[in-house]
């Protein structure tokens, strides 16, 4: 396929909209990547993240209803789109591919 | 559970910069982030919040300019439209343009450099902290004579002032004592010699380099330099701890601070502590401890927050009288606000103030620079609405497809808003670039400190304010024309336009005012510097007497000058003119009616060095028993009410205002021509000159007429003798015709300045008068060409052109002339002897101006005469 460039905090943001499902917005994506990889990271890279996730075409959105929370404010919600999916398989097969090679040499 | 808010503020912002179709997500992705923490901690909550809320303020986020702004799209079509044509419109007429731009900016860079230097001394004084707090005490004496007035107080007022008066914070002495040889290593220089108190520094400001304020001056024998007296004797060793050599005694070093700012009255460059010189005489220790009588402190006070100056010099006045004896002169003190000192010291004597400043030249300067600014915008608005007559089928085709009045003027004024913005770039840049040469004009030492808040303020409305006045009358003017007569296009020389007419004729008046002004003033100075003073300035040189060895070996130091081929007389003598030192005077008693003459001791060389005419009587005599004769001059007989003065006997009662114990009885052996002893602002005063072996007051000088031939060899010669006499003390010489140019050194400043001034002004009036005649002559082109084809030749057709500006500045001078002959009048009969104004000076500056403008004028008329009528008729 086709190269796509996704830089590591893309492909960490890709990763958790897949693994949330149905439920990847802003907030819970933030919390589960702070969860996982135990840091703090901050929303807006988040929010940057995944407007260049959009524009590639890597992901989709879609808006929830209006509830009381968030003042009001609809959620917007993320879904991985089968060219996103695709990505992930191909970086997925080349981490595999490469981490395969490394010689079965004790780093006792 | 009611929701707590996200701060109001960064909400706002996020919502005024964030694009909307993102808005929606990340507004509510924060605030949910937001009630998150609210929780635990609401104030970390909100901090976050807004954090998060700046965060987001990049690119992606932010509305694009399109989507912002362009909403309104049809005002900002027009908007770029307005600019789009004002911007051709400038590069169409080059020329006029530039003119615009050159003569506003340098009419803005005066006006700026004018208004730096009157806020300079308006400020005055100004920069101290209390300054507001801070006081003088004058002492106000009464004599036979009238009131006198003092800044000195006598050296008990300030120490019993603080213990006394619960109003009074601080009290401060200044006390000035002539002059000292400072040295360090083997360097060698003369220094004056100003003792404060230790408080000095609580009560003025002084940038500390080195040393500690609290303590510098509280031991004898300290002294605190400033900044460039410590690089003057220390060079690059640091000077703190270093011992100061002087001629009285020596001094340690305590304190370096920054050199006093051109606009402090005090500008001492060093200060020795006030409890040295107890410690090196123990007269003065007892004067310090007793004196309540004279006037020798400079006292300053520093009041407390709410303590009223009136009752503050009543209490001094009761304190004073207290110790002062009954029969004691009749002595009153008051108090000066700092503030007023520079202004307000005209009349004070032995005022210790580094730059006494007149009020008067902050009006006259304040004045000049509105009219340059006037001058510049008067051609601005003249260019404009004849530029605009250009632009007149502009005009009326907006308005015909319906341009309102208000829409045109808002285009005009937006066009001189951008015009005035350019200019003030460019002043600005001049003023940075000409700061050096105009603090050495005027002998400030002004910052260019256009970048501080209210420097741009002033400038910014400044700018904003001529835009409108400049901008404002073309932009009426040509909004209220009818568009069917602008469309029929009516003729470029006959449109009338009074205002712009009459504009062009102020302009031209203070143009002619100015040069006229500059002429008197020059005329003056050059009758100053050539005014016969009675004796012969040039070749003098004056050597200072600074050491006992070179006073008392009179006769060999003398003899030994004598010596020097160069040099052909010697003289000495107590004073000499164009001195800055306070000359003596003396009460003088003939047949019981005093008189205050200036006072004189000298040999009897005097009068042939200095080459001064023995009008009756004769010379002193190479004899002690002249000790009691004296010579006066003209003033003096006529003064004293003298009928065949030689042979007379006077009898002198006191010296400087201080009686003698016992009248001094003196002979009257000579008269001599009067003689302009100091600047000839003052008139002649009456003048006795005693012979020098008097008991009265020391020689102090040497004069020596030499020949210019071999100068730097003469010179050495006389460091020679005065070494041999005296290897403590370096020479001191001066050339007296330069000591005496110095009297008028300000006088010069001013009228460079004032002549600077005036050649700007009729500058920016002549390239105003430039550009106006190339637009005249753009537009009649056609007409020009028409009757050149009916035969009219080139002188009619200059004339034709020309006669209409010159006919306006005709007017001008008949009304330039008066103001001008009324103005300088005023100015130059502030001088006792001075050149009267005449006729002729005025009708100069009305010549120049007119052959100035002439010039002008025809460079463009005559090229548009003589052009050939086919190439402006032939595309029509």
């Amino acid at each position: 396929m086709k190269e796509i460039s996704l830089g590591e905090f893309g492909e960490l943001v890709l990763l958790t909209v897949a693994a949330l499902h149905d439920e990847a917005y802003g907030v819970s994506i933030l919390e589960n990547m702070e969860e996982k990889q135990g840091k703090k990271v901050n929303i807006s890279a988040i929010h940057v993240t995944l407007k260049r996730l959009e524009d590639k075409g890597l992901v989709k959105s879609r808006f929830g209803g209006i509830t009381s929370e968030r003042g009001g404010r609809r959620k917007k919600f993320y879904m991985i789109t089968a060219y996103g999916k695709k990505a992930l398989d191909y970086q997925y097969a080349l981490r595999t591919g490469l981490y395969h090679q490394i010689p079965k040499i004790s780093f006792g | 559970m009611k929701k707590a808010p996200p701060p109001e503020r960064a909400l706002k912002f996020l919502r005024w910069f964030c694009r909307d179709d993102y808005l929606e997500e990340i507004e509510g992705n924060l605030i949910e982030i937001f009630e998150d923490q609210y929780a635990a901690s609401p104030h970390r909550a909100g901090w976050k919040f807004t954090w998060n809320v700046m965060l987001h303020f990049r690119p992606v986020f932010i509305k694009s300019y399109k989507t912002q702004w362009s909403l309104n799209s049809s005002n900002s079509d027009m908007l770029k439209n307005y600019l789009l044509i004002g911007w051709r419109n400038m590069l169409k007429n080059k020329l006029v343009s530039a003119v615009n731009l050159a003569g506003l900016s340098m009419g803005f860079t005066a006006a700026i450099f004018i208004a730096l230097y009157v806020t300079g001394e308006l400020n005055f004084d100004r920069y101290h902290t209390a300054a507001d707090r801070i006081y003088r005490i004058t002492k106000t004496v009464q004599t036979d004579q009238g009131e006198r007035h003092m800044a000195r107080a006598a050296a008990r007022i300030a120490p019993a002032a603080v213990e006394n008066l619960p109003a009074v914070q601080q009290a401060v002495r200044i006390a000035v004592f002539g002059r000292l040889t400072a040295g360090y290593g083997t360097f060698r220089d003369y220094e004056p010699m100003i003792a404060v108190d230790s408080n000095f520094f609580q009560v003025f400001d002084c940038r500390f380099i080195a040393g500690d304020p609290e303590i510098a001056l509280d031991e004898p024998h300290s002294v605190v330099l400033t900044e460039r007296l410590a690089e003057k004797y220390f060079g690059d060793e640091p000077p703190l701890g270093k011992i100061l050599f002087t001629n009285w005694f020596e001094a340690t070093v305590t304190g370096v601070i920054g050199d006093f700012p051109s606009n402090s009255h005090l500008d001492p460059p060093m200060l020795f502590s006030l409890s040295t010189m107890n410690t090196i005489s123990g007269e003065f220790k007892n004067y310090m401890e007793n004196d309540w009588a004279s006037s020798r402190f400079s006292t300053y006070l520093l009041l407390e927050e709410e303590a009223r100056p009136e009752t503050v010099a009543t209490q001094i006045n009761d304190l004073s009288r207290k110790h002062l004896p009954a029969d004691h002169q009749q002595v009153s003190y008051s108090l000066q606000p700092l503030k007023d000192i520079h202004f307000y010291s005209g009349d004070l004597e032995s005022d210790y103030n580094a730059h006494k400043g007149q009020m008067a030249y902050v009006y006259i300067f304040s004045a000049i620079g509105f009219l340059i600014l006037f001058i510049a915008f008067i051609n601005y608005i003249n260019l404009s609405t004849a530029g605009g007559m250009k632009r007149l089928k502009e005009i009326g085709l907006r308005k015909t497809i319906g341009a309102g009045r208000n829409q045109l003027v808002f285009q005009f004024m937006g066009e001189s808003m951008v015009m005035v913005i350019l200019t003030l770039v460019l002043a600005m840049a001049m003023i940075y670039l000409l700061m050096p040469a105009f603090n050495t004009l005027s002998g400030k030492n002004l910052q260019p400190d256009l970048t501080g808040g209210t420097a741009l303020l002033i400038i910014l409305v400044t700018g904003l304010l001529s835009a409108v006045l400049a901008g404002g009358y073309p932009a009426f003017y040509l909004s209220r024309l009818k568009p069917s007569l602008i469309l029929k296009n009516t003729s470029g020389l006959h449109g009338k336009n009074p205002a712009g007419q009459l504009l062009l004729v102020v302009q031209f008046s203070i143009a002619i005012v100015m040069i006229a002004a500059t002429i008197v003033i020059n005329r003056q100075m050059n009758f100053i510097r050539n005014k016969d003073l009675g004796y012969n300035r040039n070749q003098l040189v004056t050597v200072d007497i600074n050491s006992q060895p070179m006073r008392q070996q009179y006769e060999g130091v003398k003899a030994s000058f004598l010596g020097i081929p160069g040099v052909e007389k010697v003289t000495t003598s107590t004073r000499v003119p164009g001195e800055w030192k306070n000359l003596h005077s003396a009460t003088v008693i003939h047949e019981n009616s005093p008189a205050e003459l200036h006072y004189v001791a000298a040999d009897e060389d005097y009068l042939p060095t200095y080459e001064i005419t023995l009008l009756e009587g004769r010379n002193f005599s190479h004899a002690a028993a002249d000790s009691l004769k004296i010579l006066i001059n003209q003033e003096a007989v006529k003064v004293l009410g003298l009928k065949d003065p030689v042979g007379q006997f006077l009898e002198i009662s006191g010296f400087m205002r201080e009686e003698l114990e016992k009248p001094v009885l003196v002979e009257v052996i000579g008269v001599i021509r009067d003689l302009h002893f100091q600047s000839v602002r003052e008139k002649i005063m009456p003048l006795m000159v005693s012979y020098y072996l008097n008991p009265f007051y020391p020689i102090d000088y040497y004069t020596l007429r030499i020949d210019t031939r071999d100068l730097p060899e003469t010179l050495a010669a006389i460091r020679g003798v005065t070494q041999q006499f005296d290897p403590e003390n370096p020479l001191e010489y001066h050339f007296l015709d330069e000591k005496f140019e110095e009297l008028y050194s300000n006088d010069t400043k001013r009228s460079d300045l004032f002549g600077l001034a005036a050649i700007l002004g009729i500058f920016i009036a002549c390239i105003g008068l430039f550009g106006l005649t190339k637009i005249m002559v753009e537009k009649s082109v056609k007409e020009i060409g028409i009757r050149k084809v009916l035969g009219a030749g080139v002188l009619n057709i200059t004339w034709l052109i020309s006669g209409k500006f010159l006919r306006l500045i005709g007017i001008a001078f008949l009304i330039g002339t008066p103001v001008a002959w009324w103005v300088t009048r005023g100015w130059i009969s502030g001088f006792a002897y001075h050149t009267p104004v005449t006729l002729d000076m005025l009708l100069m500056a009305g010549f120049i101006v007119l052959v100035i403008s002439i010039l002008t004028v025809s460079i463009q008329t005559i090229h548009a005469a003589k052009a050939n009528p086919v190439q402006s008729l032939r595309d029509e």
